[in-house]
């Protein structure tokens, strides 16, 4: 994740999307009960943040 | 007779279990024996490697474990018992119990419009949470940003939405996604003011669409700030096991660390796995989702979501009308 994101074009669109080929049947095959269980939370931890300017000496 | 089997159950689930899973592993320094010296003759111990059981129990053999109650069962077959002649009596003792620490985040029923999401990502597998909203389609979910689009970079593929998810049981079954929305810039970006993605998924086996199973809350953009929140998650990473659902309330305040992210906070300590969680205005699920949850700072309880605002609703009503 970028801290400093580009800013769209005036022209650009502001939404995205993606139409998934897989059928159903393909995603269901690929989640078996160890995948899931195997599965990775997928989270964002940004660091800990230090002392703001009016904290420090 | 119940009682006896209950005690017995209890003390062999603790003691021949573990001892025999810790030898098996090599983790294990020795068989039980008496100890030496001036301990008591009639108490036994071992020693265990306390890394050594934290390798062993693989997902794998934790599912595949046998129940203590099976041990106890052997034992009475055995006909070990001491004769209540032979068991002495001591004067009476008794210890305080202790609790673990508390969490922010307090446990919750499932609910059904709520659920996890799978999904893979950069060859990976990933869980998040999701919510079912009222849509034009009737089978829209809302979830992070950052649990459909690497932002910036590629889509997940994979996409399954498991509402009620409850240790491991899908009692709505499993929704596959057709399509994937987010805003441009977190697509291209990953611009943390809107880390919000929809999935649309396909009709279920008998051809039913998602929120007419499982329902769906309103949603609601462009709301004022600082209001009382309720989030809802399924937190996997400890001290949380990813089971169950959580939940936590609070008044949102703005992200003082990174304000031009113009998210808000609520006090949450649930952890990675509840992203994409749902926030309803209010104090409980019947509420209007306003927000997801996004991020956190290391070491703080403190969970983020992006303001839903012009940008993030007309990403909705795309995903919605598809």
């Amino acid at each position: 994740m970028q801290q400093n994101p580009k800013k769209p074009e005036p022209d650009e669109d502001p939404v995205s999307h993606v139409d998934l080929t897989q059928s159903p049947e393909e995603v269901l095959e690929y989640w078996t009960k160890e995948r899931m269980a195997e599965a990775k939370p997928r989270e964002i931890k940004l660091p800990e943040p230090g002392p703001r300017p009016a904290d420090q000496d | 007779m119940t009682r006896t089997r209950s005690l017995a159950s209890g003390l062999l689930t603790f003691s021949a279990a573990t001892v025999l899973a810790l030898t098996s592993a090599g983790g294990a320094s020795a068989a039980p024996a008496p100890s030496g010296g001036n301990a008591d003759p009639s108490v036994a111990s071992v020693t265990v490697n306390a890394a050594g059981a934290a390798d062993y129990w693989t997902p794998e053999r934790m599912q595949s474990a046998v129940p203590g109650d099976t041990l106890a069962g052997k034992a009475l077959e055995r006909g070990n018992r001491s004769s209540p002649a032979v068991v002495e009596k001591g004067k009476p003792s008794s210890t305080k119990g202790t609790k673990g620490k508390p969490t922010i985040a307090q446990s919750e029923d499932p609910v059904s419009h709520i659920g996890k999401v799978f999904f893979t990502m950069g060859g990976a597998n990933y869980v998040c949470s999701g919510n079912a909203v009222t849509s034009a389609n009737g089978s829209t979910v809302a979830t992070a940003g950052h649990c459909v689009n690497e932002g910036p970079g590629a889509y997940a593929t994979n996409f399954v939405f498991v509402p009620a998810y409850d240790n491991g049981a899908a009692p709505y079954g499993k929704w596959t996604a057709k399509a994937l929305y987010a805003p441009t810039q977190w697509v291209s970006s990953g611009d943390m003011t809107y880390d919000t993605g929809f999935a649309v998924v396909n009709p279920d086996s008998n051809g039913d669409l998602l929120t007419d199973v499982v329902g769906g809350s309103g949603t609601a953009f462009n709301q004022a700030r600082g209001l009382t929140y309720t989030s809802y998650g399924y937190p996997q990473a400890a001290p949380f096991n990813g089971t169950s659902l959580w939940s936590c309330t609070g008044t949102a305040s703005a992200d003082p660390n990174n304000p031009q992210f113009g998210t808000q906070g609520i006090p949450c300590d649930m952890t990675g796995g509840s992203s994409g969680g749902p926030w309803f205005i209010g104090t409980d699920s019947d509420g209007v989702q306003n927000s997801i949850n996004s991020y956190g700072y290391k070491g703080s309880a403190v969970m983020y979501g992006p303001y839903w605002g012009r940008v993030i609703q007309d990403t909705f009503t795309r995903a919605a009308k598809s």
